[in-house]
């Protein structure tokens, strides 16, 4: 200050000089677009412009005297006293902060420095720029890039699913069906051939049932819950495998209290409960009788536990670690022609449904998954 | 000297196919099968003869040993010159094409699903009519 003065005494005295420049200052404080303050060294403000009050949503008298502190949205407030405290050591700051105000949530562009008087740092000039639109429109860009991520990640899952896995039982169908047309098949062989293109349409029918509920799955979330009992929820899946039960024969045995209730979504409960009996049948054990067993309790802190576990063939799990619930992933498919979608439905509709699911086995001791449902 | 089929795959309506289809295409009337490359190389290791040669329908995404992994375990064992291989996959791409050229055993690559028409083109390859010169054991109804 006292420098860049000497430069303007030429035809003015000192005193008019200072006037003026003191005048020009405070105008251009007072109408700064940005909000401008000077806060004392414990952080509380000695002077205000109009914006800064405009920002605040706070008049000047409530204001002055005041810590910067309560204005500061809490999870902004240890980095915001990290760069005042800079700013007071001569170490001038540009940072970004949040304040709450009555219009909600403003998020601020900092500039901090010292003022100086005869060299001793004697308070802190700051500049607040109001960066709330940009600041949500960057907010809003990187979910959407994240939920563009995901959804770019999904459909690449179904390409693959649809280039490797639905081709598999097309090509077995055209090939089936050339071998009829071919002419060549003595007629008593026509039989077998033709209930193998059979098997071959249904899994692709299969494939795209299943493509058709994951995809259902993502737009969902307004299914109306309603109050669904466990016990009849179970025998009813049961009573759709019953055939593959019968021709095992596997031993199912029960433990579910009748009056057991569940405030769910009973489409996703039923098929939750569909793919995991039907997974209990499919890997089943090739050297003992297969057995299936469910239970269901209500636990103290007002869940509902709910296991399946049968004695098949199991599954190494530091061998499929994280994998086991993600769409795509088939473990044994030398033993059942798997289409990898129903763990990683399993997982979406559990998840939907606010519940929790986890999973024991080894290879050769059988499968146990361990599913938690908040019963409202 | 004698020339074996040998049909790879893990999934079993390709396997009921593609018997039926060596059957009656007169490629084979009685094909070895395996569902991934390893049962396949112990078959090999087990049963190998100093006369023997193989012709292996091999399919690449199989569980256990894949096809690649198959190619490159017989590299080093008493019968990698009695093998010769078609690649049976469910789409060609240029980079499997790539990879094979590694493998001189690969003669070439065939698309699923096979038929008659397929298989019997396979029997003019002129690297499998070269093994089938001095062939008394291999009969085939279309030669």
């Amino acid at each position: 200050m006292n420098e860049s003065m000497h430069h303007l005494e030429a035809g003015h005295s000192k005193f008019a000089a200072l006037y003026q420049i003191e005048k020009l200052n405070q105008v251009l404080f007072n109408n700064f677009p940005d909000a401008t303050y000077i806060l004392n060294l414990e952080g509380k403000f000695l002077l205000v412009n109009e914006q800064a009050c405009r920002l605040t949503g706070l008049g000047r008298n409530q204001l002055l005297g005041t810590s910067f502190g309560p204005l500061i949205n809490p999870e902004h407030l240890a980095l915001t006293r990290e760069n005042f405290y800079l700013a007071t050591q001569d170490q001038p700051q540009q940072y970004e902060t949040a304040i709450l105000t009555p219009e909600g949530l403003k998020h601020l562009d900092i500039t901090n420095f010292p003022l100086k008087v005869e060299g001793r740092i004697e308070a802190i000039f700051g500049i607040a720029k109001d960066i709330t639109g940009r600041k949500q429109r960057e907010l809003d860009l990187q979910k959407y890039a994240a939920l563009l991520q995901t959804r770019n990640e999904e459909l690449e899952v179904f390409r693959k699913i649809i280039a490797h896995d639905m081709r598999k039982p097309v090509n077995n169908a055209i090939g089936f069906a050339q071998l009829l047309d071919s002419g060549l098949l003595p007629a008593g062989e026509e039989k077998p051939v033709l209930s193998q293109l059979l098997q071959s349409a249904l899994a692709v029918d299969a494939m795209i049932r299943d493509l058709n509920e994951v995809i259902a799955l993502k737009s969902a979330g307004k299914e109306t819950k309603e109050q669904v009992s466990v016990a009849e929820s179970v025998q009813q899946v049961l009573a759709s495998f019953g055939q593959e039960i019968k021709d095992l024969p596997a031993a199912v045995s029960l433990d579910i209290a009748p009056d057991l209730n569940l405030f769910t979504v009973k489409a996703y409960f039923i098929s939750i409960l569909r793919n995991l009996v039907s997974n209990a049948l499919k890997y089943h054990s090739r050297t003992q009788p297969p057995s299936l067993q469910v239970t269901a309790a209500l636990q103290p802190d007002d869940t509902v536990l709910l296991k399946v576990k049968d004695n098949g063939i199991g599954m190494d799990l530091g061998q499929v670690s994280g994998a086991l619930f993600k769409m795509y992933r088939r473990f044994a498919p030398a033993l059942a022609e798997g289409k990898g979608l129903g763990l990683y439905l399993v997982h979406q509709q559990v998840a939907l449904l606010g519940g929790s699911i986890g999973v024991v086995s080894s290879p050769g001791a059988g499968t146990e998954f361990t599913l938690t449902f908040p019963r409202h | 000297m004698s020339l074996q089929v040998i049909l790879v795959d893990d999934d079993d309506m390709v396997m009921y196919l593609h018997k039926m289809l060596a059957r009656l295409s007169g490629l084979a009337a009685n094909p070895v099968c395996f569902g991934d490359g390893k049962s396949t190389l112990a078959y090999l290791t087990a049963h190998h003869q100093a006369d023997s040669q193989y012709l292996v329908l091999l399919d690449i995404n199989m569980p256990e040993m894949n096809g690649w992994d198959f190619l490159q375990a017989v590299q080093h064992t008493r019968f990698a010159d009695a093998l010769l291989v078609i690649m049976v996959t469910s789409s060609i791409d240029e980079a499997d094409r790539e990879k094979a050229r590694e493998f001189r055993q690969v003669v070439t690559f065939l698309e699923k699903p096979l038929n008659v028409e397929t298989c019997r083109q396979i029997l003019h390859l002129p690297e499998l009519k070269a093994r089938m010169e001095n062939n008394t054991n291999f009969q085939s109804p279309s030669l």
